[in-house]
């Protein structure tokens, strides 16, 4: 993709996106179980949402319901204000890209392309230029005469994407979309997804249980959990500020590593041992879940104040960094994010330190977050933890 | 391990050459001799044959045999699809009840061949205690010579004959709309198309490999069809609803003539065959 085709793009009207509003949508299904309930989100005009979560966590079903595939039992979409809740979805001007990509067989890459097209009206030209447009800028020019059958899975990938583009809608919503290939070919797409839509700002709902997915490509993620919202946030909210101990263990690889502890008197205490002495005043003593991301801890001398005794069981070189997994008296388990030629053995014994700048607190009954490290200087998540 | 596949295979070889090949081996000696039911073959030579073609009535039933099976085809496809389609469509929504329809259209196939001639010979009667003829006078509409007017008499052939095979259709059908991927439909319907546009451009494509297949078999079976025709009409008006099947019947069972009778079965075969070759062609032209 050059220049020339996105100024083309433009020109030729490529949409900026619809304004897509989620006002409480629920679904529960007939055999009484909830898939999402109360879900509010607002999706700006261009703005690139990914929808996050474990299986199962109702970000599939908030996708079909903005498609128009699933009927919400309660609340209210709409697209650029206008109410499309009762609207199939042949009649929301919507384009999505499946996870198994549902190409139609029987057609080849080209009619799979012009599809929705010569479904709501353009003429054979019409969608002859806009199919062989699309099929120039996801280089699939060489394959449109082909079959789905024919084609191997980053192809299939790339012809559902040209479905979906071809049509310029206002709104794109992609249902797990690169979770049926292989890993590095689910890197190269997911950057020429990112590509596609910093050329084409088309507003898009993006599902995917895979963090680290929804972390590069996402302008702002939504973390959904058993039919809720978690939190909304740009990537680094979330990670910087989780709302919740859920989102601090699901966000971030290796995860945080979170531990029960007590607060006394400004200090923090776990296993008995006083971990953190100046944790910011403001909170009431009593118990917590302490969490620290494995780049706030580091090594430190086994005499210094406030150094966790700990031993190496585990080491991952990554190349780049090395994580190691350490067992520290009053954390318990915790992943560590160290230099790569950090000199580093498994039964090493060492000693681990952090700053109470970096701590986050989450309260153990409700999993609120409390305290997020040292972060107080940015700005509020734009999004509310329900 | 060796394979040793010929000893595992014999048993049923055995079943199949005692089932299949022996009999037709011997409709091919009976074809070319002079045997009659009365008495075993005495000379063997070309006579079936040639009576055959010189034979007046076969040009009518050839040309009944056309009439009775492309209509009976095209009316099982379309009746056996619609239920198909109904029936899948009751069960995407969970409607109660599909099971039962399913389970009724079924009881039309396990009902024997006499039996449908004789049910559906009631049903058109012409007699004052005729079901459809009462039906039609209650309403106000004419009586209907379903069995006497050589041209009705077809008609009601193909009726009887579609009523009971719609079943197998369906079955075909059905199963194949189910293996279609519903993913599919969401595409196309993402896609904008309405529903008569999924049909026509998602269904009946996927369908493409059943109705071929379906069209072989139930061509077989309406070919081979002779007992509701039997009992329905005896292949009257005077000749008019006359098939091969049942002319071959005829042939051997009322005229005991053994020989000329296995000359036409085997033409029957040959036509069977000639016609599965045909959609097996279809078929992998469909392919590609």
């Amino acid at each position: 993709m050059d220049k020339t085709t996105a100024e083309e793009l433009r020109r030729a009207g490529a949409a900026e996106g619809a304004r897509l509003n989620l006002e409480g949508i629920a679904k529960r299904f007939d055999g009484g179980s909830v898939a999402v309930s109360a879900l509010d989100l607002e999706a700006l005009p261009g703005e690139f949402v990914v929808l996050v979560g474990p299986s199962g966590c109702g970000k599939s079903t908030t996708l079909r319901m903005v498609a128009g595939l699933e009927a919400p039992t309660e609340g209210r979409i709409r697209i650029d204000g206008r109410d499309v809740t009762a609207l199939g979805a042949a009649d929301r001007d919507v384009a999505m890209v499946f996870q198994d990509y549902a190409l139609y067989p029987h057609m080849s890459v080209a009619r799979n392309m012009g599809f929705g097209l010569r479904r709501r009206g353009a003429s054979r030209e019409e969608t002859r230029r806009a199919v062989a447009e699309a099929a120039r800028i996801l280089e699939l020019d060489d394959l449109l005469d082909r079959r789905p059958g024919e084609l191997s899975g980053g192809q299939r990938q790339r012809v559902a994407m040209g479905r979906a583009i071809v049509r310029r809608p206002r709104l794109f919503l992609f249902d797990e979309p690169l979770s049926n290939l292989d890993a590095r070919l689910r890197i190269s797409m997911r950057t020429e997804v990112k590509r596609l839509h910093a050329r084409f700002p088309t507003t898009t709902l993006y599902v995917t249980h895979d963090q680290t997915e929804a972390m590069t490509m996402a302008d702002r993620v939504v973390v959904m959990n058993a039919g809720r919202v978690e939190q909304v946030g740009t990537p680094m909210e979330v990670y910087d500020r989780p709302a919740s101990l859920f989102v601090a263990g699901f966000v971030g690889s290796p995860p945080m590593n979170l531990f029960p502890a007590r607060l006394e008197a400004g200090a923090l205490h776990a296993e008995g041992r006083r971990i953190l002495p100046d944790v910011p005043a403001g909170l009431p003593d009593g118990p917590v879940m302490a969490g620290l991301r494995p780049e706030a801890l580091r090594l430190a001398d086994p005499g210094a104040q406030g150094a966790m005794p700990a031993r190496l069981d585990l080491l991952e070189p990554l190349g780049a960094e090395t994580l190691a997994l350490w067992t520290a008296e009053g954390l318990g388990e915790v992943w560590v994010r160290h230099d790569a030629r950090a000199r580093l053995a498994p039964g090493l014994r060492a000693a681990l330190t952090a700053h109470a700048a970096d701590l986050h607190l989450f309260d153990p009954g409700t999993g609120t977050a409390l305290r997020s490290g040292a972060f107080e200087n940015r700005s509020a998540p734009l999004g509310s933890p329900s | 391990m060796a394979a040793r596949p010929l000893l595992w295979l014999l048993p049923i070889a055995l079943v199949l050459g005692t089932v299949y090949v022996i009999p037709v081996a011997d409709v091919v000696r009976l074809s070319f001799s002079d045997a009659t039911l009365l008495r075993p073959a005495e000379s063997y030579g070309l006579s079936g044959y040639a009576a055959m073609l010189e034979a007046r009535d076969l040009g009518v039933v050839l040309r009944n045999t056309v009439v009775f099976t492309v209509a009976s085809v095209v009316g099982l496809q379309l009746a056996g699809l619609l239920v198909a389609l109904l029936v899948a469509r009751g069960d995407r929504r969970g409607l109660p009840g599909m099971t039962a329809l399913r389970t009724i259209v079924l009881a039309a196939w396990v009902v024997p061949g006499v039996a449908n001639g004789i049910i559906w010979q009631t049903l058109f009667s012409e007699a004052p205690f005729g079901a459809i003829n009462s039906t039609l006078a209650l309403i106000g509409l004419p009586r209907v010579a379903w069995l006497s007017d050589p041209e009705m008499a077809m008609v009601s052939a193909v009726l009887a004959n579609v009523w009971q095979g719609t079943a197998f259709s369906m079955v075909v059908f059905y199963a194949a709309r189910r293996a279609i991927d519903p993913r599919l439909y969401e595409a196309a319907e993402v896609d904008g198309a309405r529903p008569f546009a999924r049909f026509v451009y998602i269904t009946l494509p996927q369908l493409k490999g059943a109705i071929l297949v379906n069209t072989v078999l139930v061509t077989i079976q309406t070919l081979n069809t002779f007992d509701s025709i039997l009992a329905l009409t005896g292949g009257g008006p005077g000749r008019a609803t006359e098939v091969l099947s049942l002319h071959i019947f005829n042939r051997v069972f009322y005229n005991y003539d053994l020989g000329g009778g296995s000359a036409l079965a085997l033409v029957l075969v040959a036509i069977s065959t000639a016609l599965t070759l045909v959609y097996i062609a279809l078929l992998g032209r469909g392919r590609t």
